[in-house]
């Protein structure tokens, strides 16, 4: 940030009840800034129609005291009608313990009229603006991580690492666990499980802090206010919040998912099971059926009992067919399961 | 001492026509054959120190007792000490399950797939007759 030569318009708001003071402030401004505009109020009552409508103010010069009202009283009804405007008290005492608490309430700078000059009031003002487009910017970015965090469609949490105390959940937690942000904030992360699953959670924090760094935790099972156990995928990142050593968690509802697994798994089990009946039992009689030709190949003193043979041909053919037709009817018989499902 | 073949196996068909080629390699050689692997088990440990060399012909796909449970039996009997005894798994299983499975039993020399050929047979009785 450097005091660069103001090409753009500088609007300034004073509010001076002192012509002496007003004049030396205006002449100041004039020295240094080329395009200006200023609207000058001698007491709050008349500014504050000119701070309601639409205030694009760059900056607010402020006398501590004004006939109407003066001292921290009217630094917080400016700061109130200009929350977008960078305000710069101007003030003929030095009292420290008022000029401390105004600028911890935001104010950009405090500044001694006895002091005040042309370059001192220049760099003030445009500190003043730069600093606050910065801190602006900072609270932008607040808002929007603040809304991502709470209008994304899946619940997140952010809880204390040390005491896994829930400091803030959004709004997609509150629909999906249906707690209250009241009630989630009273719990620890134990609260949202069942208790044969505690175990589960101990052992996932009871490993190392490297570990934890995957984002990735594994699938566990969660509780819902109203008792139902969901399946969800946890996503993790450890986050410093509000000054505390604490973690993020994403969780992603798998339940339907893995319902889809198991119906998958089990019709998975039936071609395994048509599978083995080909190998194990389709394979008994054609087996006896290549031993019985073989035989008789082999050893011809066998063709003395060919008739019994041959029925034995045929048992087997009958029983491979009979197989046969049994595998048709299970294999249709998926099919049409596989249509319902899906 | 004799050799004997154990044959275990729910097929009747199957039993006749290895018997009728075993006695075509080796005539004369005693054949005993099981419908499953209970009754397998009961007549192994009835001629288990009458003989010289006792060659098992095991199935695997039986009622009452198959040939995993057989062979589990044997384990528990501590079979596999016995220095007369081999067992071949003869199955009309071509699955790979089953080929690694009977080769991690320490009980089982080898595994065929039916119908056994003469080649096999050969293999079979001259890998089962004691040095």
């Amino acid at each position: 940030m450097s005091i660069s030569p103001e090409v753009i318009k500088t609007k300034i708001l004073i509010l001076e009840d002192n012509p002496g003071d007003m004049l030396l402030i205006e002449e100041y401004l004039l020295e240094k800034f080329e395009k200006l505009t200023i609207s000058h109020f001698s007491d709050l009552q008349s500014a504050m129609g000119a701070m309601d409508s639409g205030s694009d103010y760059s900056v607010c010069l402020l006398d501590l005291f004004l006939p109407d009202i003066g001292g921290f009283e009217l630094v917080q009804k400016v700061k109130e009608a200009c929350a977008n405007t960078p305000i710069i008290i101007l003030t003929g005492y030095a009292d420290f313990s008022l000029a401390r608490k105004c600028i911890s309430y935001g104010i950009s700078d405090i500044l001694l009229k006895d002091e005040l000059n042309s370059e001192l009031l220049h760099k003030s003002i445009l500190y003043a603006i730069d600093r606050f487009r910065f801190i602006k910017s900072l609270e932008n970015a607040k808002q929007l991580y603040h809304s991502l965090f709470n209008f994304t469609p899946q619940p997140m949490w952010i809880y204390d690492d040390t005491t896994f105390k829930i400091l803030n959940v959004n709004n997609a937690a509150i629909e999906k666990y249906g707690y209250t942000m009241d009630e989630f904030l009273s719990m620890t992360i134990y609260d949202i499980r069942p208790p044969d699953q505690i175990y589960q959670l101990e052992k996932r924090l009871s490993i190392s802090k490297e570990l934890r760094n995957e984002p990735f935790a594994g699938v566990f099972t969660h509780r819902l206010k109203n008792g139902e156990r969901i399946q969800v995928e946890i996503f993790s990142s450890e986050i410093s919040y509000e000054g505390q050593l604490s973690r993020i968690v994403l969780s992603n509802d798998v339940t339907q998912k893995l319902k889809y697994i198991n119906t998958i798994e089990e019709q998975n089990n039936k071609l395994r099971r048509i599978a083995w009946t080909q190998s194990h039992v389709v394979r008994t009689p054609l087996s006896r059926l290549i031993g019985i030709v073989d035989l008789l190949e082999e050893n011809p003193d066998e063709m003395a009992n060919l008739q019994f043979w041959l029925q034995k041909v045929k048992d087997s053919a009958v029983e491979l067919d009979q197989l046969i037709r049994t595998i048709v009817i299970e294999s249709e018989a998926l099919n049409i399961q596989n249509n319902e499902k899906l | 001492m004799k050799d004997i073949v154990l044959i275990i196996d729910d097929d009747p068909v199957y039993q006749l026509v290895v018997k009728s080629k075993i006695g075509k390699i080796e005539p004369g050689l005693e054949i005993l054959c099981c419908e499953y692997g209970r009754l397998g088990l009961n007549k192994l440990e009835t001629i288990l120190n009458g003989y010289n060399s006792i060659i098992v012909l095991l199935d695997i796909n039986m009622p009452v007792m198959n040939g995993w449970e057989f062979l589990t039996e044997c384990e528990t009997a501590r079979l596999h000490d016995r220095q007369n005894l081999r067992i071949f798994i003869v199955s009309s299983s071509t699955d790979k399950s089953d080929v690694n499975d009977a080769g991690k039993s320490s009980l089982v020399s080898d595994y065929f797939s039916k119908p056994l050929s003469n080649t096999d047979l050969l293999r079979i009785l001259k890998n089962g007759a004691m040095q």
